[in-house]
């Protein structure tokens, strides 16, 4: 499914070798955040029924939502399985293939400059806002969209990469 | 300037831009050229995705793919298989009850494709079942998968109409009956039409054994859904205590889950709920091109000025627009973008919402037995080996029996509402 660097070794562009390491400590994180999901959920449900209702796991449990889709995204992005319409393109010469390849990911690339743009841009301006039951400061929960966003745009980069080398269509 | 919106959207992804991608920078081409400010953006995105319902989106992905992976689908299959196998075509049948069991744990129909398919498939070809056969009906089976409750989608459209999950859930047990049913009836009558052999009797003591063992897996749904019901839990926290079941049930139990698995499970479940997960967000952006420009409101008037504000031709457009969505777009996409632009139609004509999300429901989840995309196609030919088209013809008759359940639900609302209003409230 993802591609290490075995196949080339050292003779690869330090921009695929950068995306490689950093989508394999992605997938840890992401699985670290699926099982604290699922961890806080239970605990909600048992301290309902044993102790006293819990106030925060909800909040921890939308947030840690958030994070795992957008860091699941960005996995999703490195390994190409985004769900797209392919069967138009599909069907085109294979030097337009390539083109296209090549312009949807900068498409993408626009578009997550905006989000990290604008995702920095709030967690200064909404800095003193605090989140209603955890009270931590949605600066730490804007800061997502920068940190990811870069992410997601460095696997698009090298997938230009990669594309132009013929490696992929 | 409301084609805009529209048609950079259809032209993005014509091109290949993934959906969810296409959804945001259509919206984007708006808040540009209207002047909102676009901090508005990851706002907006957060907001999508800050829900706790659809904390169960995930969490119903995982337990779909363990209950797949660990063993545990298999036992059940092995268990309908000892009840059942013995009738004239009695593997068929099994298929599609394993299937409709499997639902009820399952929230996707690749999920309940794949669980049934990887069990049964192999042993079909052995019996002298026509595999092309076979593997259509175990395809078209799987779209029982999302109308049995749990169901991601059913999640996805309480969130965007703003319903409850549960009421939705209640609401599924009947359409999905129906279309188990009628796949079973023309089972059977190609069974004996074919003459596909009988099973022997298994021996007592052997069905009981299988029994046994399949029990902790026939357990699950009396978990989950008994639990969302009851209104011990809600049903995100149901859709975690199923994780947290199957996950021990597959791990100590069958002993048949290593960490190594385990691992690729919980982050591919991630992944594909991710998915979704992304598109929702993005298609939150998308409403607020469509409300700057007063779309959901256009369409309702146009379908219904098209339809000559009879209800019966608003709802077989509505239908028509489904289906065909459905088999170009992948189901979760499609229902997303969908929901919102039909919900003021709907509302004009006075309809019900449970009701409706049902019909959205079980008409996407026909698009996953509809090529070219068609997901529970995808994965029957990955498990035979057979090709798509080799699968597509024989699946013809099975949709169009699971057509005929759509438009039944559809014009009498009861079989969908009557279970909901039994037992709950404000229906």
């Amino acid at each position: 499914m993802n591609r290490t660097g075995q196949e080339e070794g050292a003779s690869r562009p330090l921009l695929q070798i950068l995306s490689d390491s950093v989508n394999r400590l992605s997938e840890r994180l992401l699985f670290f955040l699926m099982l604290l999901m699922i961890g806080v959920t239970t605990a909600q449900v048992f301290f309902r029924f044993f102790f006293e209702a819990l106030t925060w796991s909800e909040e921890l449990s939308c947030f840690l939502l958030v994070l795992a889709s957008l860091l699941g995204a960005a996995v999703a992005f490195k390994r190409g399985s985004h769900i797209a319409v392919t069967f138009l393109t599909q069907k085109l010469p294979r030097g337009l293939q390539k083109g296209m390849a090549v312009l949807v990911n900068l498409l993408g690339i626009l578009f997550f400059a905006i989000v990290a743009t604008y995702g920095a841009v709030l967690m200064k301006t909404e800095a003193s806002q605090t989140t209603p039951a955890m009270m931590i400061s949605m600066s730490w929960i804007y800061a997502m969209y920068p940190v990811l966003g870069a992410v997601i745009i460095l696997h698009l980069a090298a997938g230009i990469g990669e594309v132009l080398k013929g490696g992929r269509s | 300037m409301g084609w805009v919106i529209f048609g950079s959207f259809f032209l993005l992804m014509l091109i290949g831009v993934p959906i969810g991608l296409s959804i945001g920078l259509a919206a984007l081409v708006v808040f540009l050229a209207s002047g909102i400010p676009l901090q508005m953006v990851p706002q907006t995105l957060l907001e999508g995705n800050n829900s706790f319902a659809l904390v169960a989106v995930p969490f119903f992905v995982l337990a779909g793919d363990i209950l797949a992976r660990g063993g545990i689908s298999e036992r059940i299959v092995a268990f309908a298989e000892a009840t059942l196998g013995r009738i004239r075509g009695g593997l068929s049948i099994v298929s599609v009850l394993a299937s409709m069991f499997i639902a009820a744990i399952s929230g996707s129909g690749a999920a309940t494709t794949a669980a049934v398919g990887s069990a049964l498939l192999p042993e079909l070809k052995t019996k002298k079942y026509d595999v092309d056969f076979s593997a259509a009906l175990i395809a078209s089976a799987g779209t029982i998968g999302v109308v049995i409750p749990p169901s991601v989608p059913m999640v996805l459209y309480a969130v965007i109409a703003g319903e409850s999950v549960a009421k939705l859930f209640m609401a599924g047990f009947i359409p999905g009956a129906l279309m188990g049913g009628g796949l079973i009836a023309y089972a059977l009558w190609i069974a004996n039409r074919r003459d596909y052999p009988a099973g022997e009797k298994l021996p007592g003591a052997e069905v009981g054994r299988r029994f046994v063992s399949a029990l902790w897996g026939l357990m699950t749904p009396v978990i989950i859904l008994g639990g969302i019901f009851t209104g011990v839990f809600t049903p995100s926290e149901a859709a975690a205590i199923a994780v947290d079941y199957t996950l021990l049930v597959a791990w100590l139990v069958y002993r048949s889950l290593d960490f190594r698995k385990f691992y690729e499970l919980v982050v591919n479940a991630g992944v594909t709920s991710a998915l979704i997960m992304f598109i929702i967000a993005t298609a939150k952006l998308f409403g607020w091109g469509l409300a700057f420009y007063q779309i959901p409101e256009a369409i309702a008037q146009t379908l219904m000025s098209v339809a000559g504000n009879s209800t019966f031709m608003i709802y077989l457009m509505i239908n028509v627009i489904i289906l065909l969505a459905g088999m170009f777009m992948e189901t979760a996409s499609a229902l997303i973008i969908l929901t919102p632009i039909f919900l003021p139609a709907i509302l004009g004509i006075g309809g019900n919402l449970i009701h409706f999300g049902l019909l959205i429901t079980i008409g996407l989840a026909i698009g996953m037995a509809t090529p070219p995309v068609a997901i529970d196609i995808y994965v029957a030919s990955a498990i035979t080996g057979l090709s798509m088209e080799e699968i597509s013809k024989p699946i013809v008759p099975m949709v169009l029996i699971l057509v005929v359940v759509l438009l039944l639900c559809t014009y009498v609302p009861s079989l969908v509402l009557v279970l909901p209003r039994l037992f709950m409230a404000g229906v």
